[in-house]
């Protein structure tokens, strides 16, 4: 107990003397909202409004590709012989802008968008809606019908719009949404394909359209305790399948690599937690008042999963990447053990807020 | 006085938030510790032997020792070991969860509810963790509460339970690392420390959760794992080391614990695809509640597993080591699939593989034998039981366990009562269900009151409303298996049945009347004595099959109701349709007076004893059948009774007709008879409608304040659900449709009448058209 004392004695006596200075101003100060629900709508107003400004410049460079193609009778090695570094300066600006709406905007959203009853169709028509005929009872379709201006059908119920259309165009890893250039212009470009300019230009049109829609929506919402809750019950475990498929990922790279394109997985996941994080610390507040240590216990476990995806990444990095059967199945396991005690904590929440356990997001 | 008394409550206050800020550091620095084994672990199986050790070499856990209260905890923090780093990592991951939980005993016990808390949210958990009743034990506003030792062990039991998951569940993970080759010295070196450590569950944390069987876990070694056997025998090397490990865990079970709890599991796999298909339509919740329960007994039944399985392993290995690991797939398929509000058949076919498992391979079902009544009475017992005692753990302040005898006493009532009283009355029923759980306006329901640890009179009153909204069920079951209704069943149809015999056979032997016929007629009365004589063993003979198939329950009874209704349909046909009944009149007097024509005396004799037993077996087989579904529906003595006096009726007919040659006005005792049997029709129809309602074979949609008396439902088959009133009153359109058609018909193809006067009708013209 000495020793108790004498290590936090100094914490203690800051405490102290921080309640003693604290206290009459905490008296005399407005009460603090009940929940931090404002914040988490604020938090996907803000990320929304800077995505639609990005989908927005990705719509400009879009049309200035276009503009380029059709300047040149729809021609595509004749745009590259004749403004070649230009139509690859936006492309490169394109890929740019998908960075930022995607994997700075969206990525950072996803948690509170999937999970979330109001917001979860934009989930499956932008970012996790399959191919129709691929699609199950736990992995829904994405209904997006992406037309050109000439009426071509672009995808029709063929995935969703930012990893089988735009994602895919950007980087060149789908033949349909690409042209081949002849020799001479593929020596010239140092590229042997470029993006359709009809593909871009539907789909950045489609990304503002939905992006506005998606916003106004968003300004529109009125979050609740039992939604905010839901989404930490149901996205916190999709670590778990997530970081299976990191695992699987490791031992088998070119089978799985799939949608990793503009990012890594462990940042993917990242970004789905890092917006958990920021709904759990939103709701923390009245978990706080019933029961302070099972909040400290899940701010705690919120952010050890943030630090462990930092450390696996930065273990991602090092050594070129390679790594032990024994390190990717220990990390695995170390998610898994995360998730597994999240879950009963996330329940106990409940419980303790007294608030029905809510239904899991799906499209009806 | 008053001065200092508020300053030192002041104080206190300044203290606990000093305690708090003081904790807060404590709390970090044990997630320091955890992160860095976990790290180190890393460094170790990346090859960073050097990094692996500073981390690994047991620095947090000492430093954490100055801070830690419980004596025992102390002595974990500041124990030493050696081995590899692995085994060390290993060893201190576990040996931090069992500081937690003799540190969260410690704070409880001094009734420091905060660092309780506290503590306990730092133990790591199992997956599938129940927690959330302890957490409500911690969860008050009155700290001298928690002090109290009751507390201590549901806690300690708790810790113990978790560990004992954990452990498994960390040999699940290494058998599985060694099974797939993935497993290097290292893995085996660290799990297997975790799971020694973890199993040497500290005595006194044993004893306060009242354990009296002592593990012997310190005799475990690591198992001897060479990274360079043969993978076959790395393999085996661990399931023997498992099963040391396994025979050392405390058995946290007692076997009526067990027994009460392979019960629930049962009954909760049958309760689920019920809950689901009343929560659920189309892909969309339509019963909320009804869905949270699918969801949260599909938890409970995965917990229920997890506790179940090292007693299987001991006691049921066989079907353990095959089986297990297949229902527990099929459990968190069920789990993934609820919130999916995936088609209802989906759900049935996951919980049908279970259950099947459970019953063929582990002998588990919730199933009770014998009479229907007996067991509706056996489970209202139960319900009544299993209320009283937690009503009394309530009394006693045990709310973990008054909760664990509610779901007993719900899941009691659920499979067994429920079912049988909505398709009567779907708001009863309703009102019943929800009285368990969250109940309803101006009545709120047990769950929600023990959740609410509500006050000890609205609780009782919450026992008191179930029980009574119970009893009135009961009694409604009681009602609808009255023997006045079955007796009068058996009357009409035997009656109906003997008379069209008798008609029958009256019109045969009236085409053979004279001495020349003697032989031809004690032919075809031969023949009706052997049908007789062949109907008793037809009854005989399906009422053996049939008891044979009681474990089938409701399910039997609703198919051998369709039997019934297919009988009936066919015997109201007789009485409307002149077809069926002349045609069968002429081919059987075709036939006699053919049998009378053959000229070998022998095959006569057989034809004629043919006739005989086709005019009365037709009509036995059909009431022997028909018989026995209200066997399956009532009591035998009312059919018996029922029986023998539709018998005495027809043996009364039969002797004036046959002895005395007296004329009955048979077309109207058919008429009445008629009536009689579309009227039994009807209400069996209505039964069967409820049989499969109650089954889940038909839907229930209730009317709305629709009250349909006892006597109404039991005389005409109506219930107070769409179903159940539409379907009855269908078949009576049909009946009455096919009657009319019928005349209409009839009056179409019937010739001009003619002018001379038609000859006399006898008894073998008959044909009934009313």
């Amino acid at each position: 107990m000495n020793n108790f004392l004498k290590k936090y004695s100094s914490r203690t006596l800051s405490a102290l003397l921080a309640v003693g200075l604290l206290t009459p101003a905490l008296l005399h100060a407005a009460p603090e909202p009940s929940s931090g629900l404002s914040e988490i709508k604020k938090f996907l107003v803000t990320k929304l409004e800077f995505m639609d400004a990005a989908t927005s410049d990705f719509s400009k460079n879009a049309a200035a590709y276009q503009q380029i193609i059709d300047a040149n009778g729809g021609d595509y090695n004749r745009a590259a012989l004749a403004n070649g570094p230009e139509l690859l300066r936006l492309v490169g600006k394109m890929q740019d802008d998908y960075r930022t709406f995607h994997n700075k905007g969206y990525e950072t959203i996803e948690g509170v968008v999937a999970g979330t009853k109001t917001f979860v169709a934009y989930d499956v028509y932008l970012d996790a809606g399959v191919p129709k005929a691929e699609a199950s009872t736990d992995s829904p379709f994405s209904p997006l019908v992406l037309k050109s201006k000439s009426g071509r059908i672009i995808s029709d119920r063929n995935g969703n719009l930012f990893h089988y259309v735009i994602e895919p165009a950007l980087w060149g890893t789908k033949s349909y949404y690409l042209e081949k250039l002849n020799p001479e212009a593929a020596e010239k470009l140092g590229v042997k394909y470029l993006p359709k300019a009809d593909v871009l230009t539907a789909a950045s049109q489609e990304a503002t359209v939905k992006l506005d829609e998606f916003l106004a929506k968003a300004k529109a919402w009125q979050p609740t305790l039992d939604e905010c809750v839901g989404a930490l019950i149901w996205m916190t475990p999709t670590l778990n399948a997530y970081f299976d498929e990191w695992r699987d990922s490791r031992y088998d790279p070119v089978a799985s690599a799939g949608r990793y394109v503009a990012q890594s997985r462990v940042l993917d996941m990242r970004g789905i937690m890092s917006s958990l994080q920021i709904t759990c610390e939103a709701i923390l507040p009245e978990l706080r008042q019933k029961n302070p240590a099972l909040a400290d216990q899940l701010k705690f476990e919120y952010q050890s999963i943030m630090n462990f995806l930092d450390r696996v990444d930065s273990r991602d990095k090092a050594n070129g990447g390679k790594m032990s059967v024994a390190e990717i199945e220990e990390m695995a396991y170390q998610a898994k053990a995360l998730t597994d005690q999240i879950a009963p904590h996330l329940k106990q929440m409940i419980v303790i807020l007294n608030l029905k356990l809510p239904r899991k997001p799906v499209l009806s | 006085m008053k001065t200092c008394t508020s300053r030192l409550g002041l104080a206190g206050v300044a203290f606990a938030f000093a305690s708090q800020f003081a904790f807060a550091g404590l709390t970090e620095d044990f997630h320091k510790t955890q992160e860095q084994l976990n790290e180190a672990l890393l460094d170790a199986y990346a090859g960073d032997e050097a990094r692996g050790q500073i981390a690994g070499s047991s620095r947090g856990l000492v430093e954490l020792a100055p801070d830690l209260r419980s004596a025992d905890a102390i002595a974990l923090a500041q124990s030493q070991s050696s081995g590899s780093t692995p085994t060390l990592i290993g060893r201190q991951r576990a040996l931090l969860q069992h500081i937690a939980a003799l540190e969260m005993l410690q704070a409880q016990r001094t009734g420091d509810v905060a660092s309780s808390q506290q503590w306990r949210a730092l133990i790591s958990l199992p997956k599938f963790a129940s927690d959330q009743d302890s957490t409500l034990l911690l969860q008050t506003a009155d700290p001298s509460s928690v002090a109290s030792p009751e507390i201590s062990r549901v806690l300690a039991k708790e810790y113990l339970v978790w560990q004992v998951m954990r452990v498994r569940q960390l040999l699940d993970f290494l058998q599985q690392q060694v099974a797939h080759g993935r497993a290097t010295q290292g893995v085996v070196d660290a799990y297997a420390a975790e799971v020694v450590t973890l199993a040497q569950l500290p005595a006194s944390l044993v004893e306060t959760a009242g354990i009296t069987s002592q593990s012997e876990v310190t005799k475990i070694d690591s198992p001897l794992w060479e990274a360079t056997a043969d993978p076959k025998r790395q393999a085996e090397v661990i399931v023997e080391w498992r099963d040391k490990i396994e025979a050392t865990l405390p058995n946290l079970l007692t076997d009526s614990d067990i027994s009460r709890m392979q019960r629930l599991l049962a009954r909760l796999l049958k309760i689920i695809p019920r809950e689901y298909e009343n929560g659920v339509a189309d892909g969309r919740i339509t019963i909320e509640f009804e869905y949270r329960e699918a969801v949260s007994f599909t938890d409970k039944a995965q917990s229920l597993l997890n506790q179940l399985a090292p007693v299987w392993k001991q006691e049921q290995t066989f079907a353990y080591e095959k089986y297990h690991a297949e229902i527990s797939a099929l459990l968190e398929k069920l789990a993934e699939q609820i919130p999916n509000l995936v088609p209802q058949k989906e759900i049935v076919s996951l919980v049908s593989q279970a259950n099947e498992i459970l019953e063929r391979e582990f002998h588990i079902s919730d199933r009770r034998s014998g009479d229907k009544n007996d067991v509706i009475e056996e489970t209202a017992l139960e319900v009544r039981a299993s209320l009283g005692s937690s009503l009394a753990a309530v009394e006693a302040g045990q709310w973990e366990v008054a909760e664990a005898l509610r779901l007993d006493a719900y899941t009691a009532f659920d499979s067994e009562i429920e079912p049988r009283v909505l398709p009567r009355n779907p708001n009863l029923g309703r009102s019943a269900e929800r009285s368990f759980l969250d109940g309803e306006e101006g009545a709120p329901g047990i769950k929600l009151l023990l959740d609410r640890r509500a006050p000890m009179d609205e609780i009782q009153a919450a026992y008191e409303r179930t029980l009574g909204l119970m009893d009135q069920g009961v009694e409604l079951l009681k009602v609808a298996v009255s023997p006045a209704t079955i007796a009068v069943t058996t009357f009409g149809i035997v009656a109906r049945e003997g008379l069209e015999a008798v008609i029958i056979l009256t019109a045969l032997l009236a085409g053979l009347r004279g001495p020349e016929n003697t032989h031809a007629r004690r032919g075809i009365s031969q023949g009706a004595w052997l049908a007789v004589l062949a109907t008793i063993v037809t009854f005989w003979l399906s009422r053996t099959i049939v008891t044979s198939l009681t474990q089938y329950g409701e399910k039997l009874e609703s198919i051998v109701s369709i039997l019934a209704v297919i009988i009936l349909l066919i015997v109201t046909n007789w009485v409307f349709h002149k077809f069926y009944w002349a045609g069968w009149n002429s081919r059987l007097r075709t036939l006699s007076k053919s049998a009378t024509g053959v000229t070998s005396q022998r095959w006569e004799w057989f034809a004629l004893l043919g006739v005989g037993f086709l005019t009365i077996y037709r009509e036995g087989f059909e009431t022997a059948l028909f018989l026995q579904s209200l066997l399956l529906e009532g009591n035998i003595q009312a059919v018996i009774f029922g029986g023998i006096a539709g018998l005495a009726l027809i043996a009364g007919i039969g002797l004036l007709t046959f002895r005395y040659g007296v004329k009955l006005p048979y077309r109207k005792l058919l008429i009445v008879t008629g009536v009689l049997v579309v009227s039994i029709m009807v209400t069996f129809v209505g039964s069967t409608v409820r049989l499969f309602q109650t089954v889940g074979w038909l839907p229930i949609h209730p009317i709305p304040h629709l009250h349909i008396p006892n006597w109404v439902s039991l005389w005409f088959g109506l219930y107070p659900s769409w179903e159940g009133v539409l379907i009855p009153l269908a078949t009576l359109a049909y009946v009455g449709g096919a009657w009319l058609f019928t005349r209409w018909y009839a009056r179409q193809e019937r010739p001009p009448i003619p002018q001379v006067n038609s000859p006399k009708r006898t008894v073998a013209d008959i044909s009934i058209h009313p």
